[in-house]
């Protein structure tokens, strides 16, 4: 069992490397990354609507900072993720990589890890505003080390949502469109104005039930230093449910 | 040993691989050979556990791919059709991460990458990013990936289709050389491979095993199997070649601007020898000056056709 598990460990291993080895050799990490630094800056320091960082006399990254990650992801997940898996089943790779002795789930995994690895980059290079709000003022760390675990599962939660709809397709732009419109009905689910409009005439509990399907109740909580368990749990399930659609999208698609 | 019994493959209604079964003896070549939309990948697609069966059995040895399909990737070797390969990576660090996903021990890694490199010839290409690779290399490359775990069992699905004659050439003598301790099991529609690789030739039609035998077994189901052939300038009456031999069933003559060709069908192919004895003595006796007198042994290309298409 355990040499079993080492060997799965290693498989899952190998495929990280050669990913995340493939998001360097393309320009697409670096484009990734570029951008989202420039975003998140533009964001946080730009007047209002926008974050207005330097006049919120606030020393906290939860309303000028995090808030806008959502967004973020929204637009520059995709373009990591569409590649995943349609590109695998474009050039027929996919056949090679099923006929070695890697279980679809493994591979899934190590996919999804090394996209995800592009997202953690860009969020550990943002580390220059924690340090200007810690020159700034005395910010309470603690709230800011959740903010980044907030960030990071909900880049998470996008990213296997992505990996879903490239399983799905071998148009790599279908895939984009797709996992776009999916994250953005996540964000819209809890968006007041959906929510209003639907609490005038649906019943309460499916207002309350769709409003907690988007990630902003959960995501708002965890930026603000409250982690709560369930919280945490809805992020896990958002990743398990789009890793677990993709090996079942893989197998059935591999045989029909 | 390869054995495949009752295998079906259905895709929604459709039928892609019909209740086929045969099997590969250790150290055979066979040629599996087929039109386009035949069901050769399918049937390759389900050997090497790609592809569930919708019914039906396959065993490498004693393991059954069906039931226990990544014990039986350990065993196969997978050349896909067209060659697929990361087109982002270079050959080398393809050769290591297939190395690697393979299960192969890292301290045997080097060895057995090495060992591919020489096998298929690929020092010249090995930083070369595999995009820019000609087709040839590609398919190198491909075949590299399908042996670097030194597997007893060996699929390869149109190995040298796309490839120049030169490069056939290579790839068709790599194949018949692994062929002395592997099974191996090539698909292709070009029919010259078969007599260049296999020892036998399977020839599947619509899903379904239509002939199996070697080279010469499938010849004589073509029309020109066994029949004497000459071309002279001589004009002679059907009537009279008739009369030569009483075992000539039909005399086909093609006429040319300057010559004659006749082609005779003999009721059995083992009266061919008389036949010949008898025509041959006919011409001499009466000095009829001859272009071209031979024996024809069928040709492939017919044989194919007519299996494929008649059944």
């Amino acid at each position: 069992m355990g040499l079993k598990l080492q060997e799965s460990i290693d498989r899952i291993y190998t495929v990280i490397k050669r990913e995340v080895l493939s998001y360097f050799t393309s320009p697409l990490a670096y484009i990734f990354i570029i951008i989202f630094l420039l975003l998140s800056g533009f964001f946080t320091f730009s007047a209002p609507p926008f974050g207005n960082f330097l006049n919120s006399n606030q020393a906290s990254l939860a309303f000028s900072f995090f808030p806008y990650h959502s967004w973020l992801y929204l637009v520059l997940v995709p373009p990591i993720s569409m590649r995943l898996w349609s590109e695998e089943q474009k050039n027929g790779t996919i056949e090679i990589l099923f006929t070695t002795q890697i279980s679809i789930l493994e591979a899934v995994i190590g996919k999804f890890i090394s996209a995800w690895i592009i997202i953690l980059i860009s969020l550990f290079l943002t580390f220059p505003i924690i340090i200007t709000v810690n020159w700034l003022g005395t910010p309470d760390n603690n709230i800011i080390i959740s903010g980044y675990l907030g960030s990071a599962l909900l880049g998470a939660g996008f990213l296997s949502i992505g990996c879903m709809t490239s399983a799905m397709s071998k148009n790599q732009i279908i895939s984009y469109i797709y996992s776009m419109i999916l994250c953005l009905l996540l964000i819209l689910f809890g968006h007041q104005s959906v929510t209003n409009y639907f609490t005038s005439w649906a019943p309460v509990w499916f207002t309350t039930t769709l409003g907690q399907l988007s990630i902003f109740p959960h995501y708002k909580f965890i930026i603000n230093g409250i982690i709560d368990v369930g919280d945490i749990i809805y992020f896990i399930s958002i990743i398990i449910f789009g890793l677990f659609a993709t090996v079942v999208i893989l197998n059935t698609k591999r045989n029909s | 040993m390869i054995q495949v019994e009752n295998l079906t493959k259905k895709f929604g209604s459709f039928t892609a691989v019909d209740n086929i079964s045969f099997s590969i003896k250790h150290g055979e070549v066979v040629g599996f050979l087929g039109p386009n939309g035949a069901g050769k990948s399918t049937t390759m697609r389900m050997i090497t556990g790609y592809y569930s069966p919708t019914d039906g059995n396959i065993n490498l040895g004693k393991t059954n791919v069906v039931k226990n399909p990544t014990d039986a990737k350990k065993h196969i070797g997978y050349l896909p059709e067209n060659s697929p390969a990361y087109k982002d990576m270079i050959p080398i660090d393809f050769l290591r991460f297939i190395a690697s996903l393979r299960g192969i021990k890292k301290n045997d890694r080097k060895n057995a990458i090495d060992r591919v490199i020489n096998i298929c010839s690929l020092e010249p290409v090995l930083y070369q990013q595999i995009d820019t690779l000609s087709k040839g290399f590609l398919q190198r490359v491909c075949l590299a990936q399908a042996i670097i775990h030194d597997p007893p069992y060996l699929i390869l699905d149109e190995p040298t289709d796309g490839l120049d004659p030169n490069q056939k050439r290579g790839i068709r003598k790599l194949i018949k050389d692994m062929g002395k301790d592997k099974t191996i099991m090539i698909s292709t529609h070009i029919l010259e491979e078969i007599n260049a690789c296999c020892s036998r030739v399977i020839v599947i039609s619509k899903g379904r095993i239509v002939a199996d035998g070697t080279e010469e077994y499938l010849k004589k189901k073509s029309d020109t199997y066994k029949t004497v052939v000459f071309k002279t300038n001589h004009p002679i009456k059907k009537k009279v070649l008739y009369k030569q031999n009483s075992k000539i069933k039909d005399i086909v003559s093609t006429k040319n601007s300057d010559s004659i060709q006749f082609r005779l069908i003999p009721k059995n192919h083992d009266d061919i020898a008389s036949i010949l004895f008898d025509v041959s003595n006919y011409i001499r006796a009466n000095n009829i000056s001859i272009i071209e007198f031979y024996v024809d042994n069928g040709n492939l290309s017919e044989a194919f056709q007519t299996i494929t298409e008649n059944k």
